[in-house]
């Protein structure tokens, strides 16, 4: 048989060595310094690119895609040319990849430093980056289909099944998330809004846990452990069972990142079990390593290599078992928006993920230099460090989420939260955060470890560029089935119809659970009183998303008699149709901000509170570990896209009236000087009041009864002159209508001169009467027939028509139309 | 081992060598698959509870049934408690216990260190106010706020004790003429 002289491609793996070394050792530097910042929040050095909001973009990036992802490519250009017995592809493709992904990483960390984020968790990065990935993951997926094709090994091995899956899971992931418009060059919006984009988010969210930190490194586990044991894989029919059951379970099981929240309960069912059935798929992964080692268990004593995989797919083992725990609606009420969540991605992300990696580059650098490693006693020590400072990190996170949603929920015998204070519940947890810090400080130091003992590897050895080998080529196969082949032996020597029927085992979820949410009216009912955002809230809003509020604050009160207690009335499913994009969040290291819109709420803060929060934090809540946020007094409002930023709303559908574009600037500015208006020595151009004003809008539109934005029926009244009811309506205006409209009626900056001759409401007796009576929710007014019987009100209105005209000193400016009673 | 009897040898599959890994032909851990099948059975029953059947209730059910379990411990307990009383109090404890919520609640976040008032909130030392000046008035500020000018409802989170205890403590800070006082708010107190 004629024997082909070919060579493997080792310098792509350096590149991709070289780059998991660098961004790990950034993306662990980044771990501490937020790690540090929750405890010593003086951290943030008031500085918005060093705030902990902008800054764990950052970390969370650099470890997924940074340091996990470059581990990923290194494994897989690695092994793929070895499994299938052929160069990579295209030389010019491998390249493409690598200087592309490293510089979109790059722009990751610079734009997101600057604030350039969409604010949906681990797809924060802008639209322009959004399509570089794109581009950079064509090139990949090209690369390795190429790859295929061009095999010498009739099969594609369980790896190589794996490495698929990830390929098309993330490029549909990525494509259907990532549909937004653009306002700028660096600004857009998604086209879902709301619950929509809460499902998508999370389909993707959940499923870029799957697809880029599960089965790519599935993969690499099939090929490095059994290699580094030298035992064959225990069972390949564990593998077929595992690999197709795990990638299409996989999808469905998003929506266990909303239990409790406003989303439809068939969603939440799915969520719940489609993740409990992937516990048996996902411990075959475990199972099946392990049992690898059947034989060799006396090897793992003194190879520290295997002791990292050991630890690593026995914390894949544990991060699988607790994702279906966590996903029961009982189990999730209590860790969910606590540090609970951390603490088992950190389980994957630390123990799986990075132990792995590590494990991985031990046994590749001596490989690919030539000669062994420089200090094997020294990546023992690595192995214990890492494993401690993963303990150290995790435990602590453990005790702290329990500890804080227990007093979240807990009531005193009379009934109350007993500490309604949430800040009590965090400065509980201080010495934990600072435990977990010293974790990351211990897994650091083992990573420093590790880049000198691979350096020295390195520098003492000699790397071999193109590994030359020879190897038969593949015969020509039939079609069809041979013989007695059976289907999934067929499958594995057709690449690209094993790619098509993983997209669709991949699809089907994703598709049952996205499309009828946004095709099905029901799902979605609307609320009358939900407006759009003005053009300063919506400014506020994109605040809000630039700076990464949701990092530590959700926007989701769930329907528990603790939250609504705290918080005030739960989420609905209605009340986000205008969120592009939704800011649910998924931490609670601050309080839920869902209702601090609602006037007369137990979460609302004056302009003035907010404005003295923002600026230093502590002179309002003393001992918070709120960063400040000195720039948003400082800066300017940048207004120059809002135009765009209104006619692309229009276009996702949200009803601003025609042409309101051109009117926004100017309302805004309205709105602005009202606000500033109520903070002594604020500027109503500084980004705070903007802020403050999206502060003043979660919640409130919900919070106003059904009928404020239509006038509501007009009741029939005739005005009493009796001194006696005059005299009465006297005493209860003073009890309860001075604080907003003045002692004499005079107005204040709350609420309108009552006593000028010009009126918000009408000036007959009747409308003054039906304003008192049915109220002003959406201003503030309320409406006193729930406060006040019959006779109070008869009482209360004439007084106030009786001293109409009084001309009271420090008298408001008039509001409203003219009109002469 | 003794795992072995359990967990068979199996022999090398044959044609499926890639890169010096081969793979065995056992079968999955019977156990394993067990765990799968149970957890498919789980989630019939589970969708068929909740959704085909729809015996189980939905988070809002939940919810009602919560808040109506608590209210019902509540109205239990009320019917057993001695009638509010809301006289000031002249125990020196009393002051003390309010004393420490004025600093622990951070009244004095808006109303100053010794209640001298700041941007926020107005003046509690002098001989104004703005929503009445006896104890009764007092404590009805701090149950139900004035929401609208900031001032936030404590009634959810203080006992009725405490919250007489707080005013107590405010009430005797009148007249107590602390430095950097604000300006007088309200109306002059008979």
């Amino acid at each position: 048989m004629e024997i082909q002289k070919f060579s493997y491609d080792n310098k792509i793996v350096r590149l991709f060595t070289y780059a998991t070394l660098f961004y790990g050792l950034i993306a662990l530097l980044v771990g501490l310094l937020i790690a540090l910042q929750i405890p010593f929040p003086e951290m943030n050095f008031k500085l918005s690119f060093l705030t902990f909001g902008r800054v764990r973009p950052i970390h969370t990036n650099a470890v997924i895609f940074g340091f996990i992802g470059n581990a990923i490519f290194t494994g897989v250009y690695y092994s793929m040319q070895r499994l299938l017995k052929t160069r990579m592809y295209s030389n010019f493709l491998s390249r493409f990849h690598f200087w592309g992904w490293q510089l979109i990483i790059l722009s990751a960390a610079v734009t997101l430093g600057l604030g350039l984020s969409q604010s949906k968790e681990y797809a924060e990065l802008e639209w322009p980056l959004d399509i570089a990935i794109a581009l950079v993951w064509i090139a990949f997926g090209a690369n390795i289909t190429g790859t295929m094709i061009k095999r010498r090994t009739k099969h594609i091995y369980v790896a190589i099944w794996f490495y698929i899956a990830t390929w098309v899971g993330i490029a549909l992931l990525h494509v259907v998330n990532s549909i937004e418009i653009p306002t700028s060059w660096f600004h857009s919006y998604p086209v879902y809004a709301g619950v929509q984009d809460a499902i998508v988010q999370w389909w993707y969210g959940h499923n870029a846990v799957a697809f880029f930190l599960t089965t790519p490194f599935l993969g690499l586990m099939y090929y490095f452990l059994p290699k580094v044991a030298n035992r064959p894989v225990y069972s390949y029919k564990l593998s077929i069972i595992h690999f197709w059951s795990l990638i299409f379970l996989y999808m469905w099981a998003g929506p266990h990142h909303l239990l409790y929240q406003a989303i439809p309960a068939w969603a939440q069912t799915l969520g719940v079990v489609f993740s409990v059935m992937l516990l048996a798929p996902s411990w075959g992964g475990m199972i099946n390593g392990l049992l690898t080692l059947r034989g060799v268990w006396d090897k793992v004593r003194d190879e520290p290599i295997l002791k990292f995989f050991v630890v690593a797919v026995t914390a894949y083992g544990m991060a699988t078992f607790e994702g279906p725990l966590l996903s029961f609606k009982n189990v999730n009420a209590i860790s969910h928006f606590t540090d609970w969540t951390p603490a088992h991605t950190h389980i994957g992300g630390m123990g799986w993920n990075g132990l792995l990696t590590f494990g991985m580059l031990y046994w590749l650098v001596p490989r690919l230099w030539g000669r062994e490693l420089f200090s094997k006693k020294l990546a023992n020590t690595h192995f214990w460090i890492a494993t401690i400072g993963m303990l150290f990190w995790a435990i602590p996170m453990y005790w702290a989420g329990v500890t804080q949603s227990l007093m979240w929920k807990e009531f005193t015998e009379d009934g109350m939260l007993a500490y309604p204070n949430f800040l009590e519940t965090v400065v509980q947890l201080i010495p934990l955060f600072k435990t977990r810090a010293l974790g990351g400080l211990l897994y650091l130091t083992g990573f420093i470890m590790m880049l000198y003992n691979l350096r020295k590897t390195m520098v003492l050895g000699k790397f071999i560029g193109d590994e030359q080998v020879s190897a038969p080529p593949l015969e020509v196969l039939p079609k069809k089935r041979i013989g007695n082949e059976t289907v999934h032996g067929w499958l594995e020597r057709k690449p690209v119809q094993f790619t098509i029927w993983a997209f669709v085992a991949l699809a089907i979820g994703g598709l049952v659970e996205i499309v009828p949410m946004i095709t099905i009216k029901a799902n979605i009912p609307t609320i009358a009183t939900v407006t759009p955002y003005s053009p300063l809230e919506l400014q506020g809003r994109d605040m809000y998303v630039r700076e990464g509020c949701y990092n530590c604050h959700s926007q989701q009160v769930r329907p528990f008699r603790s939250e609504v207690e705290r918080y005030g009335d739960y989420s609905k499913v209605g009340e986000f149709v205008y969120d592009h994009p939704f800011q649910w969040g998924s931490k609670r290291t601050g309080p839920d901000l869902a209702r601090t819109g609602v006037v007369a709420g137990k979460m609302y803060k004056t302009a003035s509170w907010h404005y003295n929060h923002m600026l230093d934090p502590e002179s309002t809540s003393p001992g918070t570990i709120m960063p400040a946020y000195p720039w948003l007094i400082d800066n300017k409002m940048n207004n120059s896209s809002l135009k765009r930023k209104i006619e692309v709303m229009q276009y996702l559908g949200v009803p601003y009236p025609e042409g309101y574009a051109d009117q926004a600037l100017s309302d805004l500015k309205k709105q602005a000087e009202e606000i500033a208006a109520e903070i002594p020595g604020a500027d109503p151009e500084s980004e705070i009041i903007a802020m403050i004003a999206y502060m003043h809008k979660l919640g409130r539109d919900i919070s106003v009864s059904d009928t404020s934005d239509e006038d509501p029926v007009l009741m029939d009244f005739t005005a009493s002159y009796d001194a006696q009811v005059l005299d009465a309506g006297k005493t209860f205006y003073t009890t309860n209508c001075a604080a907003c409209h003045g002692l004499n009626g005079e107005g204040n900056a709350i609420g309108p001169n009552l006593v000028d001759n010009a009126y918000l409401h009408g000036g007959t007796d009747s409308h003054i009467y039906t304003a008192v009576s049915e109220g002003v929710p959406a201003k503030g007014m309320q409406a006193w027939k729930h406060l006040a019987n019959k006779n109070q009100l008869n009482e209360v209105t004439s007084y106030v028509i009786s001293i109409i005209g009084s001309n009271p000193d420090n008298a408001k400016a008039a509001q409203g139309e003219v009109f002469d009673r | 081992m003794s795992s072995n009897k359990k967990y068979q040898k199996g022999k090398v599959i044959e044609d499926h060598e890639f890169d010096g890994i081969k793979e065995l032909d056992n079968p999955p851990p019977s156990w394993l698959m067990y765990v799968f099948y149970l957890s498919i059975f789980f989630s019939v029953l589970y969708w068929g509870y909740y959704h085909a059947f729809n015996e189980g209730p939905n988070q809002y059910e939940e919810y009602e049934m919560e808040v109506a379990a608590a209210s019902a411990v509540m109205d239990a307990r009320s019917a057993q408690l001695p009638p509010e009383v809301s006289i000031a109090s002249t125990d020196p404890a009393d002051f003390e216990a309010g004393k420490a919520l004025f600093m622990g609640k951070a009244c004095f976040a808006c109303h100053g260190m010794n209640g001298e008032g700041n941007a926020i909130g107005p003046n509690l030392t002098d001989d104004f106010s703005l929503h009445g000046c006896d104890f009764e008035s007092t404590i009805k500020v701090i149950k139900t706020g004035v929401p609208e000018k900031g001032m936030t409802p404590y009634e959810g989170q203080l006992a009725q004790k405490e919250i007489e205890q707080l005013a107590t403590y405010i009430l005797s800070l009148k007249g107590s003429k602390p430095d950097n006082a604000k300006e007088a708010q309200g109306e002059k107190c008979k």
